[in-house]
């Protein structure tokens, strides 16, 4: 199983009021699933995700990520495995303003301490996998949205890792965009990756082999439809 | 293709992260031109300052060393006491028996290391005006000697002579002015032969001295020198201070020679062997160290005064950072989600700001020996490159940068990336 989760919990404490954004999750993702987590605003799929992502610990429950309980990790800890194991996808793109296409794209090979040499490589190739081959020396306002947002797929995969977590990955695009962008995460599905994503939008969902369905914190539906 | 890690551990590598920080505090600086040049100059001036402070004041320093130890050859000097020692009581030392006229024949009799000798009375600040017809001097001092002291001193003579050891002998009003009493009473006229007035006493110019040039200007050359027989019988005063200076025969080492002095001086001054010294020796060479030692602490304070400047641009830097951090809140957050450490983000954030005030330091370097050297030029004189003070000033900017960048940097490297990802 690549993701196991256990009666995951988030409360957050707002002056004396105590909120359960996260109230008491059970969930087990395999390799190569393609789930969609849905739900209305409040719902807690942002933080859910969040957790996920491990950019959160949770405050109670366990996580198992790749056979790996991280729900108790360091700050630096949780750093190290974002790099290794998680690849991001943003609403808002999240590229670097001042950086080329391939400097972005190489961004967490960077910090995963990966040779300038092997670097290069490494975003040509992701890069010429993402189509973007002839865009690599440009910079984010140079390109448009869905260019962008193809760098930033192109940066969530470089490191190869074990889930890719898409939030809202089509949520500033135009429609068109929007399904070249999904049509794009379906071929990176088909090759053999895992995907989490976030969205609201049923036709985006749709995408997805599993759509979880989150209503106040916990898991209101769970189906499969492939 | 989709399992697994790179196999690589992140801390293996630390260089690459560094190196990326470096060329994005380059890119940072490339994208905001104006804010960071402004620092840079900010910064520089600072150290401008500092270094044309160092630059000017060492070579201030050799001057001014070899224009009051103004002697051609080490010599010796005894006192009745430490002139610049602390610490004793003072009016213990004063109750010390004078140094005489027997202390010095009584070396030159059995001193066999001594060149010369020359027995000086210090006037102990008090000054006098001398007076030619209708001109007269400021207040100067007159200084009671033998005719050795300007052999002792390598004063050189611009008209007439030094007077002599018969004229010493026999306590004649004869005098030699200094550059600036020779200039005030005599302008445009021979003084050798003239007879000029100090109170009511009548003395014949025998000699002038030169202009010596110096840093210390007039100070240096606004005095006049009698024999100490006739100082003792015009103007002696009963706080009138004693010294006595002697050469040591090239074929001496200085230490030789201050060893047989010291030894003659308790023979000659009756002290017996448990008894303390009741004289001091300095040697010239011990007089430039401790003017070299009193110049650099001066030149500390007036670092640590300019470094101030300094401080100011540190200060600049920190808002800059803080600036800086601010609006980069997102890309710390997607920093972080890439899988940066908190220790990474601190490190770029520090880099950025010691990148900005070391670039600051080099110009400042370069801009500081520029003046240092235009100042020397300016006053005349040598002007040195003090190698170590430009490592300083650079590391130093730099530190400034690290130090000043502290605080802006924890203050990234301590966001939550969660807030920091949607920050707007």
């Amino acid at each position: 199983m690549l993701i196991k989760v256990r009666d995951v919990k988030k409360i957050y404490e707002v002056g004396i009021q105590k909120i359960e954004a996260v109230a008491g999750i059970d969930l087990e993702i395999d390799r190569n699933e393609y789930v969609a987590i849905m739900g209305p605003s409040g719902s807690g799929k942002s933080t859910f995700m969040n957790l996920l992502g491990c950019l959160d610990t949770p405050s109670a429950g366990d996580y198992w990520l790749n056979g790996k309980e991280v729900s108790n990790l360091s700050d630096d800890e949780l750093a190290r495995i974002r790099n290794r194991e998680i690849g991001f996808v943003f609403q808002t793109f999240n590229l670097l303003p001042r950086a080329t296409a391939a400097q972005n794209v190489e961004l967490p090979l960077i910090y995963g301490g990966i040779s300038a040499d092997e670097r290069r490589d490494r975003a040509a190739e992701v890069l010429e996998s993402v189509g973007l081959t002839d865009r690599a020396k440009h910079r984010p306002n140079e390109l448009s949205g869905g260019q962008r947002q193809r760098v930033a797929i192109a940066r969530a995969m470089v490191n190869r890792p074990s889930i890719i977590l898409a939030d809202e990955p089509t949520g500033n695009l135009d429609s068109k965009t929007g399904i070249e962008i999904m049509s794009l995460f379906d071929t990176i599905h088909a090759a053999g990756n895992t995907i989490v994503m976030v969205t609201h939008e049923e036709h985006i969902a749709d995408y997805a082999k599993r759509v979880i369905r989150l209503l106040d914190g916990k898991i209101e539906e769970d189906i499969r439809t492939d | 293709m989709s399992a697994g890690t790179t196999g690589i551990d992140p801390r293996d590598k630390k260089g690459q992260v560094w190196t990326e920080n470096f060329r994005q505090a380059l890119e940072v600086i490339r994208t905001h031109r104006m804010r960071s040049w402004l620092l840079i100059v900010g910064v520089a001036i600072g150290v401008t300052t500092v270094l044309a402070m160092v630059t000017v004041m060492s070579g201030l320093g050799k001057r001014i060393q070899s224009d009051i130890v103004s002697a051609d050859r080490p010599y010796l000097f005894i006192s009745r006491f430490d002139p610049m020692g602390g610490g004793q009581d003072r009016r213990d030392l004063l109750r010390r028996k004078q140094l005489t006229i027997r202390d010095v024949k009584f070396l030159e009799e059995n001193c066999a290391s001594c060149e010369k000798l020359d027995l000086q009375i210090d006037p102990q600040g008090r000054m006098r005006v001398l007076r030619y017809e209708g001109e007269r001097t400021n207040l100067i001092q007159v200084v009671g000697a033998t005719h050795n002291m300007g052999h002792m001193y390598s004063i050189s003579i611009e008209y007439g002579r030094f007077f002599t050891e018969f004229e010493t002998d026999r306590s004649r009003r004869v005098i030699v002015l200094g550059y600036g009493p020779a200039k005030d009473l005599f302008p445009n006229r021979d003084p050798i032969g003239k007879w000029i007035k100090i109170g009511n006493h009548r003395y014949e110019v025998v000699g002038t001295m030169a202009s010596r040039e110096s840093v210390l200007g007039s100070i240096s050359e606004n005095y006049a020198v009698i024999p100490f027989t006739t100082y003792e019988k015009d103007l002696g005063y009963r706080f009138d201070d004693y010294q006595i200076g002697i050469t040591i025969k090239p074929e001496f080492e200085l230490e030789e020679g201050v060893d047989e002095v010291h030894a003659l001086m308790r023979a000659s001054r009756k002290l017996g062997p448990g008894e303390v010294n009741d004289f001091y020796i300095t040697t010239s060479e011990g007089f430039k160290e401790m003017l070299g030692s009193i110049l650099t602490y001066i030149g500390l304070v007036l670092v640590v005064i300019s470094s101030i400047g300094l401080m100011v641009g540190g200060i600049g830097v920190m808002n800059i950072m803080l600036i800086s951090v601010t609006e980069r809140t997102r890309e710390v957050g997607v920093r972080m989600a890439l899988g940066a450490r908190r220790n990474d983000i601190m490190q770029q954030f520090l880099i950025e700001a010691a990148t900005l005030t070391g670039a600051g330091g080099m110009l400042g370097i370069f801009l500081g020996l520029l003046t240092a050297r235009g100042v020397a030029k300016l006053i005349s004189f040598p002007y040195s490159v003090p190698i170590i003070w430009i490592i300083i000033a650079f590391v130093f900017s730099a530190s400034i940068g690290l130090i000043f960048g502290l605080y802006p940097a924890n203050r990234a490297a301590r966001m939550d990336p969660i807030k920091a990802l949607h920050y707007e």
